[in-house]
């Protein structure tokens, strides 16, 4: 079901796009070529960046299953990062077989970068993507520890990142000043950077506010972590 | 009637007690969906200040579309939240409880529990469409009748929906899917279903009604529509009504409590 809402996603934002660049060849900056690439890249990249299993995380606070992670004896974030990978295993060729359904029905004209390095840079910059989202939405379910209300701070996280990470359309067609605001934020670095990095369309130094934010990111959900769980008490059955 | 009307008002009442118990929660729901609301109304209205025209609609038009999309989806939301409750009630047997008492089930497994978060929500898109009616010159007097009409129409086809989904939860506990599956597709409604290509426009127009749900009521303001598609739509209505009536009570006939 998660993936036909994805599909159903790219379906609108795709046919948007094609209605858009129906009564002109270029807008903000972008052709109709690279701009269609950028919405099926970034479909690409959401598939990877984008975190599933940490959200159970919250539930295992609350219900207080999360001790069968205490007790283990394996790093709890490193275990969580495995489970993480292994969803991709899943979601990223699903990702990619949506992708050729659209290619195989609407045939369009799509940018395939040549550039080898942009690639690399691509591959780091999707990583640390991936990381930061990871951290930051585990951050967000250790609020479990504090609160039972934890579903509404994750809807308004799900409903922020769908816009201002760049899955709808490239950020860089923002007014330049809120441009620069949210490259100050973490959420272009999940799914805007490194489509627009390996697309061309953006400097590698965007490689540097990734790194920033995976650090802060990463700090964050380790301090929130040790905070919590000397909070963390829970009475067996 | 008037008996019916008391007991739909206590379930409200109760479910939007129940809803206020949290009222941090609550509020930051509401927060949450005036941002996705905003952030969505902006980036269509950014858009289109540049180019304009999408598909042939202006600026306001699509706006137009937009917000009536998200007014028939609020209002649906609102009246039929209750289905998202339904599996509990069959898998954990309580089901029998509803349907031995005194009045009609859907009263309660229907519209039992209006969703309060959605009612502002409903609001905000009234006041906005109203406002983008008003700046839509219509060029024919019956225009807001036939809008309106049309989107009492979408909610009928949202409420044989729900209603067949109920129906296939009685038999199968598969609910959650279902209401997903409905939901998404309708996403397909938030913006006008010319931008889509064939076969796909005539898919949504006809197997999946969700041009006729989101749509028309929007064409029917702006007089893109004939009269034979006015017919159409409203006939489709009554009949996705009726087939998920039936459904309902096949649904019934092969129901077994799974109460122990």
């Amino acid at each position: 079901m998660w993936r036909f809402r994805l599909l159903v996603q790219l379906l609108i934002i795709y046919m948007l796009w094609n209605g858009v660049f129906a009564h002109t060849d270029t807008i903000f900056g972008y052709s109709k070529q690279y701009m269609m690439s950028y919405i099926l890249g970034v479909t690409v990249v959401s598939a990877i960046t984008t975190t599933m299993r940490t959200t159970d995380i919250a539930g295992d606070v609350l219900k207080g299953t999360v001790v069968n992670y205490l007790i283990k004896p394996i790093s709890f974030f490193k275990y969580l990062l495995a489970k993480e990978a292994a969803d991709k295993l899943i979601h990223v060729p699903l990702a990619i077989f949506e992708i050729g359904l659209l290619l195989v029905f609407f045939h369009p004209l799509l940018y395939i970068p040549s550039n080898i390095p942009l690639y690399l840079l691509f591959f780091l910059s999707v990583s640390m993507g991936w990381c930061i989202s990871f951290f930051i939405s585990l951050s967000l379910s250790f609020i479990a520890f504090w609160t039972t209300e934890i579903w509404a701070p994750r809807f308004i996280f799900t409903v922020v990142v769908s816009f201002v990470a760049g899955s709808l359309f490239p950020l860089d067609i923002l007014p330049k000043p809120l441009y620069i605001v949210l490259l100050a934020t973490p959420f272009p670095y999940f799914f805007y950077a490194p489509t627009a990095i390996v697309l061309g369309k953006a400097p590698w130094t965007l490689l540097i506010g990734s790194g920033i934010w995976l650090i802060i990111s990463f700090t964050l959900a380790r301090f929130i972590w040790q905070k919590g769980i000397k909070e963390f008490s829970f009475y067996g059955i | 009637m008037k008996h019916t009307l008391s007991l739909l008002k206590l379930f409200s009442y109760y479910s939007i007690k129940k809803t206020l118990a949290q009222p941090l929660s609550v509020f930051l729901f509401v927060v949450a969906k005036i941002i996705r609301f905003a952030l969505f109304f902006f980036f269509i209205h950014y858009l289109l200040s540049k180019t304009r025209m999408l598909v042939g609609y202006t600026l306001t038009e699509t706006l137009l579309f937009f917000l009536t999309f998200s007014l028939i989806d609020g209002i649906a939301q609102l009246l039929f939240r209750e289905v998202y409750r339904f599996r509990p009630l069959v898998t954990e047997g309580t089901l029998d409880l509803v349907l031995t008492k005194p009045y009609h089930p859907f009263l309660q497994i229907l519209i039992g529990g209006i969703d309060i978060l959605d009612v502002v929500m409903v609001c905000i898109y009234g006041v906005f469409a109203l406002y983008f009616l008003r700046q839509i010159d219509s060029s024919y007097s019956l225009s807001l009748v036939v809008y309106i009409l049309l989107i009492v129409n979408a909610l009928i086809i949202a409420a044989a929906a729900h209603i067949c989904i109920l129906a296939l939860g009685l038999i199968s506990s598969e609910i959650d899917n279902a209401l997903s599956l409905f939901r998404d597709i309708t996403r397909l409604g938030s913006l006008p279903i010319d931008i889509y290509s064939e076969p796909i426009r005539t898919i949504l127009n006809t197997v999946v009604p969700v041009g006729v749900m989101m749509s028309f009521p929007v064409k029917g303001y702006l007089g893109l529509l004939s009269i034979q598609s006015l017919v159409y739509s409203l006939l489709l209505g009554t009949v996705l009504l009726w087939t998920s009536l039936y459904m309902w009570r096949r649904a019934l006939v092969h129901y077994q409590s799974w109460g122990g």
